[in-house]
């Protein structure tokens, strides 16, 4: 099954097993990951599940959609241009069978 | 056998509605207490009254369905069609990625920033031009949402008095559960109009397109029935709540000199004051569900059929989440409110209220009415639970800058 790590702020890193198809938003609000929030559900309103992405993984990543890019101007932590991301877009699976990100400052 | 539901027991039998229109906020605690999601005899509903359950709800579309049948739908009725607000998905999300565009960030910064700063100013003269002890709602507030609502939909062709009355009219169309006759007589004068408006405009808009939402609608494959629904939707939801988080924001830092006193610091700007008063104040505290099968939820026992409402209101004072839920403290700890909702639905004019309140209006008023204070001539109103503002914010000022 997919992994994904969540780095937080004070270092610990919350490890978390997903099914294929699961996103870094909804797998964090699903397993009660702190930092990451999710309001609109996945649908690029609110820039609350906003991730930064370890570099090794960076080129394993789909482009970011222009709704995404929007997004990415809103969010209350700095935005790394590099390594900032909206959680509800990056899906795990076959492409993507592991990810580490570290959970930002604040979503609000 | 299938399970079996216990009789409806009494439920909240001491809610009173006209209290919920004086002070909804003690009614709120004690059924947050009781419940939190309880039987509500006088409304027919069940109504969750914990931010935990408010956010359920949106997590659990299946179960709680946005969709109400023909004919038994007051917003269908008032509005003589079906908005997206009343659909669930895929339908509802057809409707939402046409309404969306013009409502994001980049078309606030690219066309609505400068019609916010140009509306503010407009309407800042006019409160200036009705003297001191002026009322805020009817001279500024009501006003600059208004204009807003109206250039953004795309209507050059009316007046800001026309959206708002529209607005009201649909409103009382929308809480019309005792069927008033007079309402639903308004509500249909006022649809004639609207349905007038738009078809004016049409021919305009099929030749030229920018980011007004009629634009964005007649350029897309929706039907016209939902378009216009939408368009109504947007009425009657897209006034109230910057009208009356305008109001309360600036009603908060005129009575609370260390809050003031933290927004003249830097401290905290005017987009954290626009968060923490639209918690506080929550200007659209209900929206209503349909529960689609026989289910306990938060020990309440709820029958496939039967209505439920989300107090908004309710879930952004629960002292669960928030401490201290009914001061307004700009350094409490971050949390996301519940005032636009979650989810799929969750409102879609959301930036640009930040934006026209929050970046624009808030932080002009203060720069440009000095000495900005409550007036001592009138002490200020406010009212209602399903939508909640201040009627009546008497102010005064010492001088006026041009910006």
């Amino acid at each position: 099954m997919p992994q994904i790590f969540y780095h937080q702020q004070d270092g610990h890193v919350d490890e978390v097993e997903v099914a294929r198809g699961a996103t870094v938003m909804q797998s964090a609000v699903s397993n009660g990951i702190d930092g990451i929030v999710g309001v609109c559900g996945g649908q690029m309103m609110c820039a609350t599940c906003h991730v930064y992405v370890h570099e090794e993984y960076l080129d394993q990543l789909p482009a970011i959609s222009e709704e995404e890019e929007e997004m990415l101007e809103e969010t209350a932590a700095p935005r790394d241009l590099r390594r900032s991301r909206l959680g509800c877009q990056l899906i795990l699976g076959k492409k993507l069978p592991e990810l580490h990100v570290d959970i930002p400052e604040t979503q609000l | 056998m299938a399970t079996t539901i216990p009789e409806r027991n009494k439920g909240a039998d001491w809610v009173s509605v006209e209290q919920l229109g004086i002070d909804p906020y003690p009614t709120y605690d004690r059924l947050r207490h009781e419940g939190p999601v309880m039987w509500v005899p006088t409304l027919g509903r069940h109504v969750t009254a914990s931010y935990a359950a408010a956010v359920g709800v949106e997590d659990d579309p299946e179960t709680f369905t946005a969709w109400e049948p023909d004919g038994h739908s007051t917003m269908l009725r008032t509005m003589q069609g079906r908005p997206m607000n009343r659909k669930d998905d895929p339908g509802h999300l057809a409707d939402r990625q046409v309404e969306v565009p013009p409502l994001r960030p980049r078309a606030i910064k690219r066309t609505w920033l400068d019609v916010f700063d140009r509306t503010s100013d407009r309407f800042i003269n006019d409160f200036v031009a009705a003297g001191p002890n002026a009322n805020f709602m009817t001279h500024f507030a009501g006003p600059y949402a208004a204009d807003n609502l109206r250039q953004i939909i795309g209507f050059p062709n009316v007046d800001h008095s026309d959206v708002k009355r529209w607005s009201r009219d649909l409103v009382d169309g929308i809480g019309n559960v005792t069927d008033d006759p007079a309402i639903w007589a308004r509500t249909e004068r006022t649809n004639a109009e609207i349905d007038a408006a738009i078809a004016e405009m049409i021919p305009y808009y099929r030749e030229n397109a920018d980011d007004t939402l009629l634009s964005g609608f007649l350029h897309s494959e929706l039907p016209m029935e939902s378009i216009v629904a939408n368009i109504k939707l947007t009425i009657s939801g897209g006034m109230n709540e910057p009208q009356n988080v305008v109001a309360s924001a600036v009603h908060a830092l005129l009575t609370l000199p260390e809050q003031r006193a933290l927004v003249d610091s830097g401290t905290y700007d005017f987009a954290a004051v626009f968060d923490e008063a639209v918690r506080w104040k929550t200007p659209i505290g209900m929206f209503p569900r349909t529960v689609t099968r026989d289910t306990e939820y938060f020990g309440a026992h709820l029958r496939s059929g039967d209505k439920i409402s989300v107090l908004t209101g309710a879930a952004n004072r629960d002292g669960a989440v928030f401490e201290r839920p009914a001061e307004f403290d700009l350094a409490r700890p971050k949390h996301p409110h519940f005032s636009f909702g979650s989810g799929t639905h969750m409102c879609a004019g959301m930036w640009v209220a930040k934006a026209s309140v929050g970046q624009v209006a808030l932080p002009k008023l203060f720069r440009r009415l000095a000495g900005l204070a409550l007036s001592k001539a009138r002490e200020p109103e406010e009212y209602g639970w399903v939508f909640r503002g201040l009627t009546d914010l008497p102010l005064t000022w010492t001088s006026v800058k041009e910006d």
